[in-house]
């Protein structure tokens, strides 16, 4: 009989602290990253060295990782709100294309011409919330009356939503004077988001404070108030949910449309703030990137600002493999997988023991 | 936890900064690329140019690139990143780069900014792109030689650049056919569906395989890798390749590729720079510059085929550009250019329109 045969895997009478999952996560991750630079011929050392020199080795790399972490924590935010709820919001990309279209066809065509900029950028800021939520409202109805999953629902629809828009800056939206490629007009000066300090800060934009502000605020609404409580009891244990008569339905349907928003938020952040136009490269995985933001999070808002920089400085650091050391492109993706599976791997350990032999008894 | 992703970072950081390279007079280029270097196609084209720049100019230069910048905004940043490291020239390989290079270009004067396919310039902004037309307007002649008269075009972005290979293809076409003496419908030996994007792998394979499908005799493409020449293969219809030879690439059945040959120019344009020569023009060449050439042809196609279409490039390569020649006639018959005028580079550049006997039309 193989040692193996005996191999067991069992509930820990008590999960190990948070940090040995978090550091069990990035310590794996980083092997597996180490593991895949040897494996194409790089010493793993000079190949973090460089992805930490590009990340932290300028104030324009660090204010890059800036930008990226400002969409990353929005829709970490939204995810981990939903998840509260034990509701699995995947559809943050497709919420996030679509508030970016919300925020775009605001402000090309529902802005008056020569309004000014604060309530200019408002407005178009919270039509794109507004988007996202719409986005997320058919799958918060029929989860909330209709029991469909709205893992499903809200995945599909992200496809739906980047064949929308793709529809929309090829056919009716596209710029007029851009020789038919694709992509609208810049969108009018009044609705771009301010710049914090160019000089020194370079793109960020005034959607970092935002998300800033709205991770607090969260916190703040599901640790403080009524309606936080009943989301947090709705995920813990539906059953007495029902028992203590809350309102189940009513409350999917907010927190997912909130979640949306958020995400909404996200993409209406990029439209407004960095890209000034709709055109090709809103949907790259952000929206997915923040299921990552979340989990590393633990799913506390107050800890996915710290998350969403930490992926923002991978993406950054990781261009840095590709300049500096010849890597391929995908290099960076590949460490995120491996930071999350570490993490879920870490998490795993800290709830079970890997035993041989017979089970304990008693 | 979040003294653990500190402790991350400061862990990174003790690594140690990667300390810079600075030898004199070296001439530092970069190149942003839209795809991966081995898409077998537009990006590798042009990785293989900036291999050539490596290997004529040795260690004159030093080359550093970044692929799969497909979003603007993400080449903003990757070419701001580029300028402030000092580099001397950066090279965009993309038509959507145009106007991040040329508000980058106004940021850092400093620098110089060369960009493939577009039409903006500014102070130390050029363009260069390649006459690859001229390729199709011959890969179209020998066509008409061989007797195709229901070609299938799997195209790409709506803009004026695939609309000149189109147009190019379609006008060599009938050239043949006439000579051939082959009788065609002289509204439909062209037709084309378009894509909407440079690189849709799954989608160049489903439209190759739906014109084949649909009896076309044969499939052209212009898209950023060999899939619609593969898929046309499969299915035993002849195909015409692009931008690289496609049969290195397992489209056997290909009989001419359209090939890009950029290395001359990079060469060319890094030499400048470090001669202190370089100005930002608005380079477009064709086979007299030897930017664009033909792959060698397919076994079938027949040797007299195959002399004159050599023949014909030989005028091409001494300035004898016939492909856009008037007199040009639009899709309804209309006569767009009289005879004897050439189509302006300005309406070649900007101008969006289908010659006769091209069927299908220009996604609005």
């Amino acid at each position: 009989m193989s040692p193996w045969s005996r191999l067991r895997i069992e509930p820990r009478d008590r999960a190990l602290p948070p940090l040995f999952s978090l550091g069990l996560g990035v310590g794996l991750a980083l092997l597996l990253g180490a593991a895949i630079f040897a494996g194409l011929g790089v010493n793993p050392l000079s190949a973090y060295a460089a992805m930490a020199a590009g990340a932290f080795g300028s104030g324009h790399a660090l204010s890059e990782i800036l930008v990226k972490a400002t969409p990353l924590l929005l829709t970490g935010l939204a995810v981990a709100l939903a998840a509260r709820m034990l509701l699995w919001n995947v559809g943050c990309e497709g919420q996030l294309v679509m508030g970016g279209v919300f925020a775009a066809g605001c402000a090309l065509f529902l802005l008056p011409p020569g309004a000014p900029p604060l309530p200019a950028a408002s407005a178009a800021l919270l039509c794109g919330a507004l988007g996202g939520a719409a986005w997320a409202l058919v799958p918060a109805l029929l989860r909330a009356w209709g029991q469909v999953s709205e893992i499903l629902t809200t995945l599909l629809l992200n496809y739906v939503a980047v064949i929308l828009v793709e529809h929309l800056y090829y056919g009716p939206w596209r710029d007029p004077a851009g020789f038919g490629f694709p992509g609208t007009a810049e969108l009018p000066a009044a609705a771009h988001l301010a710049r914090l300090w160019p000089e020194a800060l370079g793109r960020v934009h005034a959607g970092l404070p935002l998300a800033l502000l709205l991770a607090p605020l969260l916190a703040f609404l599901l640790a403080r108030t009524r309606w936080g409580f009943s989301v947090r009891v709705i995920g813990l244990s539906p059953g007495a949910a029902r028992y203590a008569r809350l309102n189940v339905p009513a409350r999917t349907l907010a927190v997912l449309c909130c979640s949306g928003a958020l995400a909404g938020l996200a993409g209406a952040g990029e439209v407004l703030g960095i890209h000034h136009r709709l055109q090709e490269g809103l949907a790259v995985g952000l929206g997915y990137d923040g299921i990552i933001v979340a989990w590393l999070a633990r799913g506390n808002p107050l800890a996915a600002p710290l998350t969403a920089l930490a992926l923002g400085a991978l993406f950054v650091g990781a261009d840095q493999l590709q300049t500096n050391l010849g890597l391929p492109a995908s290099i960076g993706q590949t460490l995120e997988a491996a930071l999350l599976l570490g993490y879920l791997a870490g998490e795993f350990l800290a709830r079970h023991r890997v035993a041989f032999g017979r089970a304990h008894v008693g | 936890m979040n003294a653990l992703l500190v402790l991350l970072a400061a862990a990174l950081l003790a690594c140690g900064a990667v300390p810079e390279a600075h030898a004199a007079k070296k001439v530092k280029a970069a190149f942003v690329l839209l795809e991966s270097v081995n898409d077998h196609g537009w990006t590798e084209a042009h990785h293989e140019g900036i291999q050539h720049l490596k290997k004529t100019l040795g260690d004159q230069v030093e080359v550093s690139y970044t692929e799969n910048i497909v979003s603007p905004t993400d080449a903003e940043r990757v070419m701001r990143d580029y300028a402030r490291k000092g580099y001397d020239i950066v090279f965009g390989t993309t038509f959507g780069y145009m106007d991040v290079m040329a508000k980058l270009s106004l940021e850092f004067p400093g620098t110089k900014w060369d960009h493939c396919s577009g039409y903006k310039t500014t102070a130390n902004m050029g363009n260069y792109f390649g006459r690859i037309e001229q390729g199709e307007y011959l890969a179209g002649y020998m066509s008409g030689l061989m007797g195709f008269k229901n070609v299938g075009t799997v195209a790409t972005q709506p803009i004026p650049e695939p609309i000149r290979g189109i147009n190019a293809f379609t006008r060599g076409l009938q050239k043949g056919l006439k000579e051939a003496g082959v009788t065609f419908d002289e509204n439909k030996v062209n037709t084309v569906v378009w894509l909407k994007s440079w690189r849709d792998a799954q989608g160049e394979t489903t439209l190759a395989e739906t014109l084949a499908g649909r009896g076309h005799d044969l499939i052209r493409q212009m898209a950023d890798t060999p899939d619609s020449a593969k898929a046309a293969c499969a299915m035993n219809v002849p195909a015409i390749g692009y931008g690289m030879d496609v049969t290195r690439f397992g489209a056997g059945c290909s009989l001419v590729s359209t090939v890009w040959n950029w290395g001359p120019y990079y060469v060319k344009a890094v030499k400048a720079v470090a001669d202190g020569s370089w100005k930002p023009g608005e380079y477009w060449a064709g086979f007299e510059d030897d930017i664009v050439r033909l792959s060698p042809f397919h076994a079938s196609v027949p040797a007299d085929v195959q002399k004159k279409v050599l023949a014909e490039l030989e005028k091409m390569k001494a300035g004898k550009d016939e492909s856009f020649l008037g007199p040009i006639l639009g899709q309804d018959g209309k006569e767009l250019y009289p005879a004897g005028s050439r189509v302006p580079d300005k309406d070649l550049l900007t101008k969006r329109f289908l010659v006769k006997g091209v069927s299908g039309s220009i996604p609005d």
